[in-house]
C-alpha cells in the first residue's frame, strides 16, 4: 500500500527521530531534544499520528523512584512505512532534518 | 523569592492551567505533556515546555468546541426540521383529505386537476416523511449519532416524488421548476436559501455523526 501523504517538515523530523530506533519506546522530552521541536509543536503532531494509527503510546514507570509514570511512544508498522517513505522523499528533496533551531519552526 | 523559584512557580501554574483547559478526550495527553516538566533540569527550559503545553491544551480545547454543541444552534436545527415536518404533514393530510373526500379541512367543493392526477401514494409518502422528520427532531436534540441518517432519509424519496410528477404532463411540475416560472425573484431566492440551510444542517449532522455521543 502506498501512503501518498505530504507531511510537514516538523512531522518528517519527528518521524525520522522515531524511525532511528523503531523498537525503542521514547519519551516526549527525548524526542523534543532529538528533533528540536518545542512541546507546543511536538505534542499536536504526536496526537495526530496517534489518532491516525501511526503511533502507539503507553505509560512507562519512571526510572527514578518516587517519580510518576511517563508517556512513551513508538511507531506502528504503518507508521514505520510512512516514516521510511517520508524520509526517503525528504532526502530526494534535500529537506534539512537536523534539529530545528529557534525561529525556523 | 529567587528567579529559579519564580520560574518553577510559573511552570507549575502553566501546567495546572494546561490540565484544566485540556478537553476531556485529551486528558491523557495533557498529563503526558505536563509530567515531562519534572524531567527537565533547566528552569527556563521547563517554563518554555510548560507554556508549550498550555498552548497545545488551549488549541485542543478550541478544536473540540463545536458550534453544534451550543444549544441555540441545536434548537435552531431542530426547529428547521420541524418546519419540514409541518410542510410534509400539511401536504400529505390535505391531499389525502381531497382524494379520499374525508372533509377534515372543510375545503370548498372544487376540482383541482393537479390533485386529481396525484397518485394516492404521494400523500402517504409525505406523511411518512413527516414522521421521519419528527423522529429526527428528537434525535437532533438528544445529540444522537443516527440523527444525520434519519434527517437525510426522507430526502431520498424526493426524487421519487418528482419523477411521479414529471411523468404527468398536466401536473404543471416541469414548468414550475424553471426559475422564470417563479412568481418573484424573492420567492426563488427563498427556495435556494431554504435548500442551502437544509444542506448546512445535514453537513453539521454528518460531522456530529463521527464525534458526538448522546449525553
Amino acid at each position: 500500500m502506498t501512503l501518498a501523504r505530504k507531511c510537514s517538515r516538523q512531522t518528517v523530523a519527528l518521524l525520522a527521530a522515531l524511525m532511528e530506533q523503531p523498537r525503542t519506546w521514547q519519551h516526549g522530552y527525548e524526542l523534543s531534544k532529538l528533533t528540536g521541536l518545542k512541546s507546543g509543536t511536538l505534542y499536536p503532531i504526536l496526537m495526530r499520528l496517534s489518532d491516525q494509527g501511526l503511533l502507539v503510546s503507553r505509560w512507562k514507570d519512571a526510572e527514578r523512584p518516587g517519580r510518576p509514570p511517563r508517556h512513551v511512544y513508538r511507531l506502528t508498522a504503518t507508521g514505520l512505512a510512512l516514516a521510511r517513505e517520508q524520509v526517503e522523499a525528504s532526502v530526494e528533496t534535500k529537506l534539512d532534518l537536523r534539529p530545528l533551531k529557534a525561529g525556523t519552526r | 523569592m529567587t528567579l529559579r523559584t519564580v520560574s518553577r512557580w510559573l511552570s507549575s501554574q502553566a501546567i495546572g492551567l494546561a490540565m484544566r483547559v485540556s478537553p476531556r478526550e485529551r486528558e491523557e495527553w495533557a498529563q503526558a505533556m505536563t509530567r515531562e516538566v519534572d524531567e527537565i533540569p533547566n528552569d527556563r527550559e521547563a517554563l518554555r515546555w510548560a507554556l508549550g503545553c498550555l498552548q497545545t491544551s488551549s488549541y485542543e480545547r478550541l478544536k473540540s468546541m463545536k458550534l453544534t454543541s451550543w444549544w441555540p444552534v441545536r434548537w435552531g436545527m431542530a426547529l428547521w426540521v420541524a418546519l419540514l415536518a409541518v410542510e410534509m404533514f400539511a401536504f400529505g393530510s390535505m391531499v389525502l383529505d381531497y382524494k379520499l373526500g374525508l372533509g377534515l379541512f372543510k375545503l370548498p367543493p372544487y376540482r383541482n386537476p393537479m390533485l386529481d392526477v396525484t397518485p394516492l401514494w404521494e400523500p402517504i409518502l409525505a406523511l411518512g416523511m413527516g414522521v421521519a422528520f419528527l423522529s429526527a427532531i428528537v434525535l437532533i436534540l438528544r445529540r444522537s449519532r443516527v440523527a444525520f441518517w434519519v434527517t437525510v432519509a426522507p430526502f431520498a424519496f424526493i426524487p421519487l416524488l418528482f419523477t411521479g410528477r414529471l411523468r404527468q404532463p398536466d401536473s404543471g411540475m416541469p414548468q414550475s421548476l424553471t426559475p422564470l416560472n417563479q412568481k418573484s425573484l424573492l420567492g426563488f431566492m427563498f427556495l435556494i436559501a431554504g435548500l442551502a440551510i437544509t444542506i448546512l444542517i445535514c453537513r453539521a449532522l454528518w460531522q456530529d455523526r463521527r464525534t458526538s455521543a448522546p449525553r
